[in-house]
């Protein structure tokens, strides 16, 4: 299906289902690609295992979608969402999660991605979630952007400095507003004149900052 | 005369007469002895600086005190010499002499006793026993400190000169009296600070000190520097109705640990108030306070509060004796600032570990996340090949059997899911607490390759519920289990050089207290110590406290005690 609303955002082609799927593991990699390769409306155009390969692989193929693991080695999936969308700007990326929790919210913000996917294999809940975040016309997940921005909106002013609602005083509050207009890192390097790994670095390090800080007492402003 | 002092020359030093007419011998004699005065007078005034010197040099007030006396007999020539120092409250409060015969000692007390003379002015009179006597006064700060009196050896009255020479010597005791004082003072002040620091320092070390002992140690270090009979460390109870003595140190002090009393109008509550030391010098004042867990009457009492950012915690109270000194200012002002400075401490501590506790939370939840993420990984791919063979397979009855295989595995993941925030420890089936202990030592010991000694002290049974027995065991178990770990599987002797273990369970009615020790290498530099968290997270849910001393070289020592009344 495609409606008049993706043509803003995706306006270079058509969108026809296709996948990418990033995991280290391959078994889940296999048996993802047989999964979705199965579904009606959806074809996997690529398998990653390595941030590396899925940059090469989201050039040549143009996916609409990757299904990446949030737990990817190495500097995380937030960090490999965040790299191929500087690479390719309106790649929708789908986080793959052990947890459905604020800490799985807190990740597809700051990785930009679409939305999160929590590990789960029968019934039709990740096909059905698939399908529905590939027609999405959203790159970053409107829903995790609203919670973090509701935690972050009880914040409160603690001698002089900003606190949020997770209890966190936060010095990188300009780079995360930018995170969470779903700017890519690439956007925000050039803005405030810094290295997009710098960026990354500073978005992982806010991960950290808020994810540890998440069970702090929420306090309205 | 002559002087004792054997660095003097003697007087037969002096001319000699030659003369061979009897007016000439007359003169002579005259000039002599006139001679002999002025050089006795010299000899005096030269044992009066050496006894100046010695009495100045001094910096502790008895030796000050033994100085003056001696000075005061080698410079008169006298046999004997006492100096009484007067107490606050009238009568003796010490006599130092030199010479003077033991018969003796009884009469020139109560002479000095008699704050003679009234105003200061020297008194030559007739000693105890028939004896010239002459007595001085000493000032010091500008009050009368005691007396200086010397016995003479001879039979007619002490001269002006030697009044002169005595009076001279007690300006330079008072003086040096003064001095030591302020000596005395400083040398507290350095004692008081090192204390606070000491305590300071222990409150605030990596291991965030054992709450108790901390406690001990600042009644212990009032006890000593205050010259206090008993120091109690008093706080309000949860509804500020009573005082409880939570530790005390001093005579007595295993009586009234552990008492309440009414907060009232007690003295701890008082500077609690104030936010300031609250002090009772004299009986009058006593009697307004209200009766505290204080054995016997005392005397001067002060209290010091233990301010905290809500206010104060609790109190020192410090007790004296009720024939003691009162508190002195700079006893007050000493005091109190040490309390200042161990609840500052005190406030970091609590502090720190309240958010080391919150990070122990974390650090736990953090390690289960992550084992548990890595095992809904491995379920999740189990169930991918699974569900990519039954979509193969075209025998439909393996088809149901693999699909129902996937659902197995996602029920699995979604337990995980539902239990990761609330990690539950199994517990043991019923059993006292004495018998969980015997079973986790009979169950480690094969592990350990050594058997734990094992103690119990107090009814360590008729305290524990089945909950704290199963918490017991688990930590037990856990902090075993991380001995083993340290030595691998072939026992832990030869590895980390543990030869002994010792599990200790003591109570006295009110606090469970689990001691593990060990006499091991404990742990290598750097080892994570997230297991210890762990611990002191379980240890925080039972209102107890764990610490895990390592000292330097020695084996490792678990200590939790857990309020249980």
């Amino acid at each position: 299906m495609v409606d008049t609303s993706q043509l803003t955002t995706t306006p270079l082609r058509t969108r026809t289902g296709s996948i990418l799927v990033l995991d280290d593991d391959e078994a889940v990699r296999d048996g993802l690609a047989d999964l979705l390769g199965a579904a009606e409306g959806l074809q996997v155009v690529g398998s990653a295992a390595s941030t590396g390969e899925a940059l090469t692989l989201v050039g040549a193929a143009e996916p609409d979608l990757v299904l990446l693991d949030a737990r990817l080695p190495g500097p995380t999936g937030i960090s490999a969402c965040r790299e191929l969308r500087s690479a390719h700007r309106d790649v929708r990326c789908l986080l793959l999660t052990a947890f459905d929790d604020e800490e799985a919210l807190l990740a597809t913000a700051l990785a930009g991605a679409a939305g999160h996917l929590v590990k789960q294999v029968g019934g039709t809940a990740v096909v059905d979630e698939v399908r529905r975040v590939a027609g999405e016309p959203d790159v970053v997940s409107p829903t995790a952007v609203a919670a973090v921005r509701a935690r972050l909106g009880l914040a409160r002013v603690v001698e002089g400095r900003v606190v949020d609602g997770w209890g966190a005083v936060d010095p990188g509050r300009e780079v995360l507003e930018l995170v969470l207009q779903g700017r890519t890192d690439l956007e925000i390097a050039g803005r405030l004149g810094l290295h997009p790994r710098a960026v990354r670095a500073e978005v992982l390090g806010l991960f950290a900052r808020l994810g540890s800080r998440r069970r702090g007492p929420l306090v309205p402003a | 005369m002559s002087a004792p002092c054997s660095d003097d020359p003697p007087t037969e030093d002096g001319p000699d007469p030659v003369a061979p007419g009897q007016t000439v011998e007359d003169l002579m004699v005259q000039v002599v002895e006139r001679a002999d005065e002025i050089i006795g007078t010299q000899v005096q005034l030269r044992s009066l600086l050496v006894a100046n010197r010695a009495v100045v040099g001094e910096l502790s007030v008895p030796e000050v005190l033994l100085r003056a006396v001696e000075g005061a007999r080698a410079v008169t020539g006298a046999r004997a010499a006492a100096l009484g120092v007067l107490s606050r409250e009238g009568g003796l409060e010490s006599m130092v002499h030199d010479g003077l015969a033991a018969a003796d000692v009884a009469g020139t007390r109560s002479l000095l006793e008699r704050r003679l003379p009234a105003d200061g002015e020297p008194a030559a009179g007739a000693g105890p026993a028939g004896r010239t006597t002459l007595t001085v006064p000493v000032r010091a700060q500008g009050e009368l400190y005691g007396h200086l009196h010397v016995t003479g050896p001879r039979e007619q009255a002490f001269s002006t000169e030697d009044e002169d020479l005595v009076l001279a010597l007690a300006a330079t005791a008072g003086i040096a009296v003064e001095n030591a004082r302020l000596h005395e003072e400083s040398r507290r002040r350095q004692e008081w600070l090192l204390a606070s620091s000491e305590i300071s320092q222990r409150l605030l070390a990596d291991d965030g000190g054992d709450g108790l002992a901390v406690w001990r140690q600042i009644v212990g270090t009032v006890h000593r520097l205050s010259e206090a009979t008993l120091v109690n460390l008093v706080v309000p109870t949860d509804d500020g109705e009573l005082m409880r003595v939570a530790v005390a140190a001093g005579e007595g002090a295993e009586l009234v640990e552990g008492r309440t009393y009414p907060a009232g109008t007690s003295v701890g509550r008082r500077a609690m108030e104030q936010g300031r030391a609250a002090v009772l010098q004299s009986d009058a004042e006593h009697r307004l306070r209200s009766p505290g867990g204080l054995p016997q009457p005392v005397g001067p009492l002060m209290a010091l509060p233990l301010q905290g950012e809500f206010g104060a915690r609790g109190a020192v109270v410090v007790c004296r004796g009720v024939r003691q000194a009162p508190f002195s200012a700079v006893d007050i002002s000493m005091a109190e600032d040490f309390a200042g400075q161990v609840a500052i401490a005190l406030e970091l501590a609590d502090a720190r570990s309240a958010q080391q506790r919150v990070s122990a939370l974390e650090d736990r939840e953090r390690i289960a996340r992550d084992l548990h993420d890595h095992v809904i990984q491995r379920l999740f791919a189990t169930g991918l090949s699974l569900d990519s063979a039954a979509r193969s397979t075209v025998d439909p009855s393996v088809r149901d059997s693999l699909r129902g295989t996937v659902g197995a595995l996602d029920e699995t993941i979604r337990q995980i899911r539902t239990s990761i925030f609330a990690l539950k420890y199994s517990k043991p089936a019923a059993a006292s607490l004495r018998a969980t202990v015997l079973g986790v030592v009979e169950e480690m010991t094969p592990r350990l390759g050594l058997r734990p000694v094992h103690r119990f002290t107090g009814p360590v049974d008729s305290v524990a519920d089945e909950e704290l027995a199963a918490d017991v065991a688990a930590v037990l178990r856990q902090w075993l289990t991380g001995l083993t770990g340290l030595a691998g599987l072939t026992g832990l002797a030869g590895h980390a050089g543990v030869q002994h273990v010792s599990v200790e369970l003591e109570t006295d009615g009110q606090t469970l207290v689990v001691v593990v020790a060990d006499d091991g290498r404990g742990l290598p530099a750097g080892t994570r110590r997230s297991g210890e968290q762990g611990l002191v997270e379980r240890a925080a849910r039972s209102g107890g406290e764990l610490v895990v001393h390592q000292p330097s070289g020695e084996g490792r020592r678990l200590r939790w005690s857990i309020p249980v009344s």
